[in-house]
Formats: structure tokens, C-alpha cells, sequence
């Protein structure tokens, strides 16, 4: 393949060219209660070419192999238009060539079980769930994604990767007279099937609090002090300052890029924020990115102050700052764009008890339910919270969505627990520009943080 | 291609579906002024449903190229597969629907960089210090599905887009205005001045006091609207019976200025004879003055409850979609019928209230059961006068209470996601803010 790649390129007339391949096969399995919605072993195909000439830019996507050359042909000419019209011309930062293999290596490699084992497994799990009283439906599904690629440039980098990730994942829905809650949990998010295996306990403790959700209060709507548990404070740093250190999405903001300086405060002397795709047994590991970087550990945050961010060689070379090796795509038809690998706010000292008792009147607030960002305002749910009054955790709580303003909730992030974890559930959707990216491979992580005030949009 | 892979399923499989799509497409695109990429792509996708026993088997793959393969997988997931309770579409009438023009196809490049050039020369000379960021794309999607029922389907559609927006100084959000078409237009002047308009409202912030006040949703917005409305009357949420809407075909569920019509047949960008499961289209009213009146369903859905499908079976989503997916209940392409007020109109009308533009966390609302809890995007409109972008502001509500209460629609209509609404102006809604 690498061959037939270099040959290719070899026709490009643009100034730097390259291209990647991409041989994916996907494994579903999905429930709906005892009805299988989908079980199927696909594949997909196809490469993604991108080109440079005069400091323009030009990029292809193609399906079909024997469409390679057109495409090459088209995006070449491109590429020669665009820079006869780019005022600002665009560069690469220089990378060494890489050659060679970057393959996973898993523990216990998913792809090894057979098929039915994996359907045994989510129908053990389903079978669980269903039997929580007031449970009216369990949707779980099964999912392996398996991307074997190949990656070569003009400038002589040559490489073959590929990238392997499992979860087990259910939404389990609750309904009491009219209220229906829903809560969620995923497993998994690596080359492990270990992680998939005697997860009854977690799934079973979330179809619980689903039950109990069903009888709890609505949150009020305000503002109050809360702590996030670490898949909470997790979604809070990629969504809300993770997305603004993609350099990518600066590039054509210079207003707000000067609030992003180097070296700006952006929280207190306890906030570290640290991005590392070698970190390999969470979902956002990886060896190589998809322009031949390698994969490295960027400090986000510094004791508070902003200490460097995510690039493309695009972007690092307009920003004059190192590689990190963060560009990625999730397919073949997709433009690879700077995506977190594994974003995580580093362990603090102090404890949760610590962070309850210094709440007078707020809320703990559980569980991810996805979360938004546009430039500096976020908002993001929680799956359930606890009401905490002088001191103590309370009542559980429902239907909790909150929302702030970056910049002031970073500084008012006051206690930092000691208890780091990642989630194990990936997903980031990003456009950059061009469609929407539904990234598995994105990871995150947190301990317990306490946040002195957020906007809660309650019902009550 | 496909006659031959259907052919060789036919041996097979009791039953066959297939589903192809070719997409060819080019956009130019401008950030912070200077012109950041050309892109084009030429690809494919290709989904098989297969019934053997009466068990569903899937199968998806990039191209037709590996028809063996296909049926292999296809095979394989049918020795797994549940036994479903319906067949895969039989051949049918379609309406004629024609969203295609050749001149979109053959739309050259340079011309779109025209369009881009003259919309940054218009915006930076009223707004030199803004970073405005411009795309245009023409879009040509070829749609196929054939099944061994007979169904043979097939549409060819073009999209030509303009997308204006900058980044609100600061403050990282972007305003955005927009115009598709299925012809290609002339350079679109009137998008370009109302983003211009709107840009200068977001020289002030603005924060609300937490309180009940009137909402203006924008056609922009409104898909939060009828996304919760859809997911209400989707066979989904019926045959789970988690709808809050289970039993209330025939009654008053919203204000009485409320007709939500599901039109594909008209027109208009988004127009389609048949849905993804190569069932006929079909027009009719969802919400009929405020009465609620018909359901989607796709195949799956429509058997379980002892219906037929309503030609509303999708690969859409809120999030992902597309060729490998599988269909689910989903409108075609709304119509929120327009009143006879206007934009202007309604914001002189209100002493204190909201322009709602956009909103964020949408998709972790409980918004199937009508439940909405955003941060607000928009502006503040004070004495009837827009006075300042929203800042710190959420807004929530349950959608089957607060549009009980419809003050005023808007005659200008214009396109939003999943279809075309008016401004709706909704009585009063709780708004957080200081």
C-alpha cells in the first residue's frame, strides 16, 4: 500500500502533497430491551489527499481507489488557485520524516472474541438492567472500531498506524407515573476487552439512580457553589477549555486568541491541565497523528497560567510554537483537524469530604450528559446531583443543565480533589470548518473539583 | 451495479434492500478574510438490509466495488439477527419532486471565490476590524435504493450555500447568516446586510434580570422546537411509550397559530419523493392550528404499532446519521406555516425580552419529554429596541407549556435546521440571567 501511495504522490504538481488511506472495519451489536436493533461487522474505505502550492491550501477526499489520481490531478489544482489567492501564505512547521509500522498492542485484543461472546456479554448486561424495578427501557450496545492506515507526504515521511477501540454502553430510561429520567454509563474505551468484562456492579448502580431519579426533585434554577464528580469536571475541561486549545479553531479569531497568550492567568496557583495522547489505555491514545507527528504530552495549564496549547504543522508554524502531534481524522472522507487525544485536570491535594463541608448551600453534580461550547460559554448536563445544605450531601436531584462563562469559572475552580480518573467513554464532535467529526478516540479525566459559582437552568 | 449486487442477494436472501449514495461536492473557504481552503470531495456509501428466516441482516461498506464482501457481511449478521416484523418496501408510485439544476453542478470554482471576495470587501467596509469568516459549496448527492420488492428509486440533488459569520469580538461566539438554494443565485446581498445588522447588536452585553419575559425564536432556533416536537410524535418514543404525547392525537397540545406541516414535495431545498427505506413521501399536517395530527413512522415502527410507514423512515440524527446507519422516524422537511406579523414588528413590540438565536446543551435537555434548559444565544431586546448580545443567560421551559402561549408569527420565513419556519414569538419564558 505504502508503494502504491508513494507512487501516486510522485504525479502531484503541488509544492507538498500527501496522502492517507484508511481500511476500517466496525463491530455494533445494539439492543433496544430484548429487541436487537443491529448486529454487523462492516467495512469502510477510502483516502483523503491534501495539498499545499504557493501557500495555499487544497484538500480530497475520495472512496474509490482507482479515484486516487483524479483526485490528486483536482486537488494539486486546487491548491494552485488558492494560493494565487491566500494574502497570509500558509506553512508547515518542518517535521523529520518518519517511516516504519506504529501499531497498537493490546492487553487483551477485542477482535480475538468471537462475535457471539461480545453478544452474550451485552445481553448478560441488558438482562441486569431490565430487572431494575421502574427500568421501562435499556437500550446497550456493543461497539469496536479497528482503523488500519497508511500516510505519505512529498517530503518523505512513509508510515503505517492503526487505531483500536472498545466500549459497552447503556442508556437506561426510568418512568413513574409522567416523569421519565434517563442516566447512562459506558465501559471500556480502549484495545482492552478486559475492561468490558464484570462491569454488573457500575451498570447496575446507574439503572438505580435512573429509578430513584424518578421521585426526586427538579433543580431549582440560579446560581450556586457545586462540586462536579470527576466524569462531570472531565467534560467541564475538554468542552469548555479544551476545545479553546485546539489551535485550529483560534486561527481565525485574533480577538479572542489574544485573551489566549502564553502565559495569560487563567485560573489559581492549584489549576494543572495537561494533554497526553501516550497515555494508551484510555480512549484518546495514540502513536502517531494523522500528518505524521508524533504523539506527545503538551502542558495546557501551569499553576493557573496558560503554558501552550494543541497544533497542526499548520497552526504551529503561524503561532511559532512546537508540535504536539493532534491532528487527526475519525475517517477517510474526513480532513484531519486538531483534536485533544487525552485532556485531563491534574490530582489536587484535597479531599471530597473537604469540598462538602465548605458548601453552606449547593449541589454535587454526577455523571456526564454531553456537553456544548461556543467560544468562551458553555453548557453541559449531569445525569443526576445531590442537594448539599450546610455542610452535609442531601436529596437527590433531577433534570440538572448548567452553563458559565470560561474564563470566570476557571478562576472560580477553588478546591481540586486528589482522586484523578478518566472517563471511559470517548466523543467529541468538531467541525473545524468543514462537517461535523464524531471522534470515539478523545479522551478526558478529573478528579472531584469544587467550583464557587455555575448557573444552574433548573425546571423548579 | 446495484441491479447486480441485488441479483446476486437474491439467491441469498428472502428479502433485500439496498441503499447507495454518491456525493460530489467543492467549497471554498475564507477565514479571517483570506481565502483558507478549496475542498472537494468524491465519495460513496452503500447500505444492505437483508431478511433470511425472517431475521434482519446489515451490511455497509464504501462502494459497490466488493459486492462478495457485502453479502458475506450481510450473511453473517443475519445468523445473529432478530427476526423483524416487516419487509423492505415494495415498488410504488413516487410524487415528482426535482431538486437538481445542472447550472449548480457545473458551478465553477472561481465563481466561488467571487462570491467570498465581494462578501468580505461589503463586510469589512462597514465592519473593517472584524475577522469575517465566508464559505461556499455546491453540493450533488445521488440517492439509489433499490429492494427485491421491486422498489427502484432514485433522485439526483444539488445545494448551492453561502455562509457569512465572524467571531463576536472577544467573546468567541459567531453571528451567522446563510442562504441555500437549489439553483445557483446571484452574489446574496440582502444575507450580507442583515449580518452586518445583526453584528453591530453584539457591541453591548447584556445579562438579564432571572425572571418570566417573551421570547422571539428565530427560524434558526426553532429547530429546538421542533426537534422536542419530533421526538413527541416519533414511533420511537410511541412504541417505547415514553412520548408524553401517547394519547393525545386530535387534541389542543400547542397554541392555536401553531401549523407544523411536513412538506417534502414542495420545492425547496431538503424536497424528497421517497424516504430512506424507498417509501413515498407523503405531505400533511403534524400540528394542525395548535391540534396535534399525525405521527412518523418508518417500517420498524409503523409495524410494531399496527400501522404502515408514513414515508418517514431516515438515516438522521441529531448527531451522526448517514449511509451506515439505520433509518428512524424522522420528519422530512418542515413547513411552521408564517403569520402576519414581522421581525421588526415583534421586537418593537416588547418593553423587556429575548431575540433567541441559537441555544446551547440542547441535546442534554430531557427534550424528548419537551424539556428545554439552554444557555441562551441571542440578544436582549429592551423598550422595543435590540440593545445588546445575550451574556450569562439560560433559558428553560417544558415546549408543550410555554407554546400554549403564541403571541405573534412572523410572514418572513426563512430556512432553519430540518426545514423552513418563521419567528415565532412566545408569550413569556423563564430566563436566568443575574
Amino acid at each position: 500500500m505504502l508503494e502504491e501511495l508513494e507512487a501516486a504522490l510522485g504525479s502531484s504538481k503541488a509544492d507538498y502533497t500527501d496522502v492517507r488511506y484508511e481500511d476500517n472495519r466496525s463491530v455494533n451489536i445494539s439492543y433496544e430491551n430484548r429487541e436487537l436493533r443491529r448486529l454487523s461487522a462492516t467495512t469502510s474505505r477510502g483516502g483523503h489527499v491534501r495539498c499545499y502550492t504557493k501557500g495555499g491550501k487544497a484538500i480530497h477526499s475520495f472512496s474509490r481507489m482507482e479515484d486516487m489520481e483524479r483526485g490528486l490531478a483536482q486537488c494539486a489544482a486546487d491548491s494552485q488557485i488558492a494560493g494565487s489567492h491566500r494574502k497570509a501564505k500558509l506553512s508547515l512547521a518542518p517535521t523529520e520524516p518518519l517511516r516504519g509500522q506504529f501499531m497498537v498492542s493490546p492487553k487483551k485484543d477485542p477482535r480475538d472474541w468471537p462475535l457471539e461472546e461480545k453478544h452474550e456479554l451485552l445481553k448478560h448486561y441488558r438482562n441486569l438492567l431490565m430487572d431494575v424495578p421502574k427500568v421501562v427501557v435499556v437500550n446497550g450496545s456493543y461497539s469496536e472500531w479497528y482503523s488500519h492506515r497508511w500516510f505519505v507526504s512529498s517530503e518523505g515521511t512513509a508510515i503505517e498506524y492503526d487505531l483500536l477501540i472498545s466500549n459497552i454502553g447503556f442508556q437506561i430510561t426510568a418512568k413513574e407515573g409522567e416523569v421519565v429520567q434517563l442516566t447512562g454509563l459506558s465501559v471500556g474505551g480502549s484495545d482492552d476487552y478486559g475492561k468490558l468484562l464484570g462491569r454488573e456492579e457500575d451498570f447496575l448502580e446507574r439503572g438505580r439512580i435512573a429509578a430513584e431519579l424518578t421521585t426526586a426533585d427538579q433543580l431549582p434554577a440560579g446560581n450556586f457553589p457545586v462540586i462536579l464528580d470527576s466524569d462531570e469536571a472531565a467534560v467541564f475541561i475538554h468542552e469548555a477549555f479544551g476545545h479553546l486549545s485546539e489551535a485550529d479553531g483560534l486561527q481565525d479569531n485574533p480577538a479572542f486568541l489574544a485573551k489566549l497568550q502564553i502565559g495569560a492567568k487563567l485560573g489559581s496557583e492549584i489549576l494543572n491541565v495537561t494533554n497526553d495522547g501516550t497515555i494508551l489505555n484510555v480512549p484518546g491514545g495514540h502513536l502517531v497523528d494523522d500528518e505524521g507527528v508524533r504523539t506527545r504530552r503538551t502542558e495546557l495549564i501551569k499553576n493557573g497560567v496558560l503554558a501552550g496549547r494543541m497544533h497542526s504543522r499548520e497552526t504551529a508554524a503561524e503561532f511559532g510554537e512546537p508540535l504536539s502531534g493532534n491532528m487527526r481524522a475519525v475517517g477517510p472522507r474526513f480532513t484531519p483537524i486538531v483534536r485533544m487525544s487525552n485532556i485531563f485536570i491534574e490530582s489536587g491535594t484535597s479531599t471530597f469530604e473537604e469540598m462538602v463541608s465548605s458548601i453552606d448551600h449547593g449541589y454535587y453534580l454526577v455523571g456526564a450528559k454531553g456537553g456544548q461550547t461556543s467560544g468562551d460559554q458553555f453548557t453541559f448536563g449531569a445525569q443526576y446531583g445531590y442537594e448539599i445544605k450546610n455542610g452535609k450531601l442531601g436529596e437527590l436531584v433531577r433534570d440538572a443543565n448548567m452553563s458559565g462563562e470560561l474564563f470566570e469559572t476557571l478562576q472560580n475552580i477553588s478546591i481540586i480533589g486528589d482522586d484523578l480518573r478518566f472517563s471511559e467513554r470517548g466523543g467529541c464532535g468538531k467541525g473545524g470548518g468543514g462537517p461535523m467529526q464524531l471522534n470515539a478516540k478523545s479522551g478526558k479525566g478529573a478528579p472531584h473539583i469544587k467550583i464557587n459559582k455555575v448557573t444552574l437552568g433548573g425546571a423548579r | 451495479m446495484i441491479e447486480k449486487l441485488l441479483n446476486a442477494s437474491l439467491e441469498l436472501f428472502d428479502d433485500s434492500e439496498i441503499y447507495y449514495k454518491e456525493e460530489v461536492n467543492t467549497s471554498v473557504r475564507y477565514g479571517n478574510g483570506d481565502l483558507r481552503s478549496i475542498s472537494s470531495n468524491r465519495i460513496s456509501g452503500v447500505m444492505m438490509r437483508v431478511k433470511r428466516g425472517g431475521r434482519l441482516g446489515i451490511a455497509s461498506a464504501t462502494t459497490l466495488d466488493d459486492p462478495l464482501s457485502l453479502l458475506e457481511q450481510a450473511a453473517e449478521s443475519a445468523k445473529h439477527g432478530d427476526e423483524i416484523p416487516y419487509s423492505f418496501s415494495v415498488a410504488a408510485e413516487f410524487p415528482e419532486v426535482k431538486p437538481y439544476s445542472q447550472e449548480t453542478s457545473d458551478y465553477p470554482t472561481e465563481k466561488m471565490i467571487e462570491m467570498c471576495e465581494q462578501a468580505k470587501a461589503d463586510v469589512l467596509k462597514e465592519l473593517p476590524d472584524i475577522s469575517v469568516n465566508i464559505k461556499v459549496e455546491k453540493e450533488e448527492e445521488n440517492i439509489q435504493i433499490a429492494t427485491s420488492g421491486g422498489t427502484r428509486a432514485q433522485q439526483v440533488e444539488t445545494g448551492l450555500s453561502f455562509v457569512v459569520s465572524a467571531p463576536i469580538r472577544g467573546a468567541g461566539m459567531s453571528v451567522y447568516r446563510f442562504k441555500t438554494e437549489i439553483a445557483p443565485f446571484e452574489y446574496p446581498e440582502e444575507v450580507v446586510r442583515e449580518f452586518i445588522r445583526r453584528y453591530r447588536w453584539t457591541e453591548n452585553t447584556k445579562t438579564p434580570q432571572t425572571k418570566r419575559m417573551p421570547v422571539i425564536w428565530t427560524p434558526q432556533a426553532l429547530y429546538m422546537f421542533t426537534l422536542a416536537l419530533c421526538a413527541g410524535i416519533s414511533g420511537e418514543e410511541l412504541v417505547k411509550k415514553t412520548s408524553p404525547l401517547m394519547d393525545k392525537h386530535d387534541q389542543k397540545i400547542l397554541s392555536d397559530k401553531i401549523t407544523l406541516i411536513d412538506d417534502p414535495h414542495s420545492p425547496r431545498v431538503g424536497a424528497r419523493g421517497f424516504d430512506d427505506e424507498g417509501i413515498p413521501t407523503e405531505k400533511r399536517a403534524l400540528v394542525q392550528k395548535g391540534v396535534l395530527k399525525s405521527f412518523l413512522l418508518d417500517l420498524r415502527t409503523g409495524a410494531k404499532l399496527g400501522a404502515r410507514s408514513s414515508g418517514n423512515g431516515f438515516k438522521r440524527a441529531l448527531f451522526g446519521g448517514g449511509t451506515s446507519s439505520m433509518p428512524n422516524p424522522w420528519p422530512a422537511n418542515l413547513w411552521l406555516e408564517p403569520g402576519s406579523s414581522s421581525l421588526d414588528e415583534m421586537i418593537a413590540s416588547l418593553d423587556e425580552g429575548i431575540l433567541l438565536t441559537g441555544g446551547m446543551g440542547f441535546h442534554s435537555s430531557n427534550y424528548s419529554q419537551g424539556h428545554i434548559a439552554v444557555r441562551a444565544i441571542g440578544f436582549m431586546i429592551e423598550k422595543g429596541q435590540v440593545t445588546g448580545r445575550l451574556e450569562g443567560t439560560m433559558l428553560s421551559g417544558n415546549i408543550y407549556e410555554e407554546f400554549k402561549h403564541v403571541r405573534a408569527i412572523s410572514k418572513e420565513i426563512e430556512q432553519g435546521h430540518g426545514g423552513f419556519y418563521p419567528y415565532v414569538l412566545v408569550d413569556s419564558m423563564q430566563v436566568v440571567g443575574k
